[in-house]
């Protein structure tokens, strides 16, 4: 699905981390890294909004560079941690921007565009509040509803920019729910930042580590936290975060 | 389904525009009656031979007005999409004071609107000043994230190129500075036909290519790392967004002088009213409702026997709104 | 607050109305100064010559409803004659003058008293060449590089009367508190040529040139009345100027402008509007009466070589106007003439200007108006 071949990231005349060899499979797949390793930057540059790279990134095998932007957008959808969106919109107007990619010109809404916002609708249990104005949601139906719009954009890959920073306890329970929900009902490669360490081997199937400038892919849920400790130099093992 | 629900707004609009155009050629300080006003617009004659040339300046007007009016409006949707920001406007941001300070040079440098090099001359300094400025916005805007410094930002360009233009007005001669004051009145009076062939041709092309942005703009209302994702070209739309808006604004500031209010309450009350989210409603609904207002401005000018300036009466309809759908609009989330 | 400063300057004026002391002012004290030139006001309402004893008081005063203000000054003859200091006063014939308008300067030339300006505002509009050419060598000093009269330019000209219109009249007052003396001077509201034309009699008495300021006004009252018995009254109407952008700014037909061209036998277009004030019509307005009025008078400023031509191709419904088909616009170029300041004291000619473009004069070489072509 994504693969990343000597890849090498640099942000100025920083160099951010290097990667050999990975190949990244459909599912689940959480980001971990410590505050400023470069987890945003990965993702730009795999939405191909950051140039500072060498080596190859593909997705299926054809690389980033050979996407125009209209054709990224059939294959790559993002959620960041914050959303705003400038207008009275409804959740429901914001899910259809989801279609924008696929629509004419003139932004024409066919009954197909509906038919699948309901779809997700009713896939991610948005129904409550997905006719409220967006601006007066909570933080959490917020991120609901840009997720549903990312699902929407019905592309194979979905990355997620620590999409749980601003939420609580219960909604990133019901976060994680959700994308289990979306993994098991697409076949989606859903990749996401974090830094919640206790939840990883419950959701995912692989982790993308990076740290001492090196991005490593580690696929044995079993071994997730005593990588990601022993490669921090932590020793606790009662933290759940890092 | 939405779409539909907008329908009767719009039509309402396009009634209103054709009710105003048409009292607009019917009244007016010289008295004529319905046929006669008829008679001359279907290439009759009429009693008094300057009748002709009173009907003709009513129907040049009322277009101005409309294209003016329309021009000003979506150039104003686009910024505040694009900014984010529910106050912009062509004159918040400075773009008009830019197109300003371009006339200003070449007015009381001495070249007039007369002549064609004059006319020329005076639309690309005007458009020359409002795309600077908005360049300047622009870099500014990558530094400062928050919109309220933006449109402080915006305010300053403004005073600074009014100071400018007074400065300027210590070197001009007497006819130069008043032909400047005069135009900064605003009017949408005195376009000659060349003129209004000009005018019109820039701004309907101009607001065609609009629909080009109906997409980045419908994407650009989640931000621009969205729209990056749903697959609008930033770089390229940016630049698209600056050419039109300045261009749209430069031209109406050139012919009509700095109509302050549309470019900003139009929008603000459209995007209010409008229950679609596409701006291929939303733009052309902006544009009717600016006609609108615009030839509803002029009308009370024309009632007033043009005692009224233009900016006046534009200020006295477009003040409360902005007023209004700030109330209205104060749980939105204004800066990112 | 405007209430209030009026009313502290009529309070002024009530002490000013005292302000003689120890004379018992009588008509024979009068008679005494028999070798005295004296001048009689026949026309003007907007001001007044008082004779007493030693001293000649000038009042100026508005009339009519729309303003109030009044001022007065002693001209001071004899230098024992004890006056209030609270009262303002001067001694004649050694007055320098700085003048707010460029028609106070066209009566001190007129009376060969330019020499005596030491300021003035609007320097660079003066577009007589000899007036300039006299003030540039005394290196007279601009009052106003703005619309405003600035204070230090006028310190700096050290004037012993600063000649000041009446409207602002708190500013005139914050002038004497500055130790600047001023005399209000409102000879453009008076309702005729003639009565304008008589302030020269105040210059005259300011100057010392009593006689030839009576003179002159003798001059002109005689020419200019001939000039107006002779015109024939005709049906024929005219129309002013030009509009600024889409308003049209009219005389009123009580204006002395109006009346000097009706003196030479025209009818104004809009004499039954009634109200002294200038009235805005619209463009269409006018456009709609330009095709029936006869003569169309334009006083602007424009190039030396303007036409007919360029005149129609300013807008071109004027050549539907009756006025410009039958060539009968009179064209005063103020860019050429010195009409806003030699104009006022020089209404015969400007009335013969008029009578010959309106074909009542067979010979006659213009001055100020001319038929455009």
């Amino acid at each position: 699905m994504l693969a990343f071949n000597q890849l090498e990231i640099k942000v100025g005349k920083r160099h951010l981390f290097a990667a050999e060899h990975l190949n990244i499979t459909n599912g689940i797949v959480a980001l971990v890294g410590r505050n400023g390793t470069g987890k945003s930057t990965l993702l730009k540059t795999i939405m191909g909004l950051h140039d500072d790279f060498s080596g190859e990134i593909s997705i299926n095998g054809k690389a980033l560079e050979m996407f125009q932007p209209a054709e990224l957008a059939k294959e790559i959808a993002i959620v960041y941690s914050k959303s705003a969106i400038f207008g009275s919109h409804s959740g429901r107007d914001v899910l259809m921007l989801g279609r924008l990619p696929y629509q004419n010109v003139f932004a024409k809404e066919t009954t197909a565009d509906r038919d699948q916002v309901n779809q997700i609708i009713a896939l991610l249990q948005l129904e409550n509040f997905i006719d409220e104005e967006y601006t007066v949601l909570s933080d959490g139906e917020k991120q609901l509803i840009m997720i549903g719009r990312a699902v929407v954009q019905n592309t194979p890959i979905i990355l997620l920019d620590e999409p749980a920073a601003f939420l609580d306890l219960v909604n990133r329970h019901k976060l994680m729910e959700v994308l289990q929900n979306i993994a098991k009902s697409t076949n989606k490669l859903i990749l996401f930042s974090t830094h919640q360490v206790d939840i990883l081997p419950k959701v995912c199937h692989a982790v993308l580590l990076i740290d001492k400038n090196r991005l490593q892919l580690i696929e044995e849920p079993g071994s997730f936290k005593s990588t990601i400790y022993e490669s921090f130099g932590i020793n606790n093992l009662e933290s759940d975060e890092v | 389904m939405k779409v539909r629900s907008d329908i009767p707004l719009i039509g309402l609009l396009i009634l209103g525009i054709i009710i105003l155009f048409w009292m607009n050629l019917l009244f007016g300080d010289v008295r004529m009656n319905t046929e006669d006003v008829f008679n001359l617009l279907t290439g009759g004659t009429a009693e008094n031979s300057a009748w002709s040339y009173i009907v003709e300046s009513r129907l040049y007007r009322s277009l101005v007005a409309v294209l003016a009016g329309g021009a000003l409006g979506i150039s104003g949707l686009i910024l505040q999409v694009f900014f984010r920001n529910p106050l912009a406007g062509p004159g918040v941001l400075g773009i008009t004071s830019g197109a300003s300070l371009g006339v200003a040079v070449v007015i009381l440098g001495g070249l007039t609107m007369g002549s064609v090099l004059g006319n020329v001359g005076i639309i690309l300094a005007g458009i020359i000043g409002a795309v600077v400025v908005l360049f300047l916005l622009l870099f500014i805007s990558k530094y400062i994230r928050n919109s309220v410094t933006l449109l402080v930002s915006g305010l300053m360009f403004g005073y600074f190129t009014a100071a400018l233009i007074n400065v300027l007005f210590l070197w001009a001669n007497e006819t130069d500075t008043r032909e400047y004051v005069v135009w900064g009145l605003g009017s949408f009076e005195g376009l000659s036909s060349t003129e209004l062939a000009i005018f019109s041709s820039l701004i309907i092309v101009l607001s065609f290519f609009c629909f080009l942005l109906v997409k980045p703009l419908n994407a650009l209302v989640a931000g621009t790392a969205y729209a990056a994702s749903l697959g609008i070209n930033v770089k390229s739309t940016r630049l698209l967004i600056i050419l039109i808006t300045g261009i749209l604004a430069a031209i109406v500031t050139v012919y009509c002088g700095p109509v302050g209010f549309i470019g900003i309450a139009v929008p603000q009350l459209i995007r209010v009213l409008v229950k679609s989210k596409n701006h291929a409603v939303i733009l052309p609904a902006v544009f009717i409702a600016g006609s609108f207002l615009a030839l509803g401005a002029d009308f009370i000018v024309r009632m007033s026997s043009n005692t009224l300036p233009l900016n006046t009466v534009t200020a006295i309809v477009g003040a409360p709104i902005i007023v209004w759908v700030i109330i209205k609009m104060n749980r939105i989330n204004v800066s990112f | 607050m405007r209430l209030l400063v009026r009313f502290s300057i009529f309070s002024l004026i009530l002490v000013l109305c005292a302000c003689v002391q120890h004379t018992n002012s009588t008509e024979n004290d009068i008679s005494n100064q028999a070798d005295l030139e004296k001048v009689a006001v026949q026309y003007a309402e907007g001001f007044d010559i008082l004779y007493e004893e030693g001293v000649i008081k000038i009042v100026t005063q508005s009339f009519g409803k729309n303003a109030f203000f009044k001022d007065s000054i002693y001209v001071r003859l004899d230098s024992t004659v004890k006056l209030d200091p609270v009262c303002k006063t001067i001694e004649q014939e050694t007055i320098r003058f700085a003048c707010q308008s460029s028609t106070h300067l066209a009566f001190l030339a007129e009376l060969n008293h330019l020499e005596e300006v030491v300021g003035l505002c609007g320097l660079e509009y003066v577009n007589n060449p000899e007036i300039s050419e006299v003030l540039k060598k005394n290196l007279v000093v601009e009052l106003c590089m703005t619309d405003q009269v600035q204070l230090e330019n006028l310190y700096q000209s050290n004037p012993d009367l600063f000649l000041i219109y009446p409207f602002g009249s708190a500013e005139s007052n914050n002038y004497n508190d500055k130790g600047i003396q001023t005399l209000l001077i409102s000879e453009y509201l008076e309702k005729s040529q003639l009565a304008r034309l008589e302030w020269i009699k105040l210059f005259g008495v300011l100057t010392g040139r009593t006689m030839e300021a009576n003179d002159y006004f003798e001059e002109v009252e005689t020419a200019y009345l001939a000039l107006k018995t002779a015109a024939t009254k005709t049906e024929k109407t005219f129309i002013m100027n030009l509009p600024f952008q889409d308003q049209w700014f009219m005389p009123s037909s009580k204006s002395v402008g109006v009346e000097l061209i009706e003196d030479a036998g025209l009818q104004y277009f809009y004499q039954d509007e009634l109200g002294t004030e200038n009235k805005t019509h619209s463009s269409e307005q006018v456009w709609n009466d330009g095709v029936e009025a006869d003569y169309w008078v334009i006083i602007a400023r424009r190039s030396a070589d303007y036409s007919l031509e360029d005149l129609i191709n300013e807008e071109p419904v004027y050549k539907e106007f009756l006025s410009v088909k039958k060539h009968q616009v009179i064209f005063c170029n103020t860019n050429q003439v010195d009409y806003f300041s030699k104009g006022a004291i020089e209404p015969h000619v400007i009335l013969k200007d008029l009578c010959y473009a309106t074909g009542q004069i067979d010979s006659h070489e213009p001055q100020y108006f001319f038929l455009l072509e």
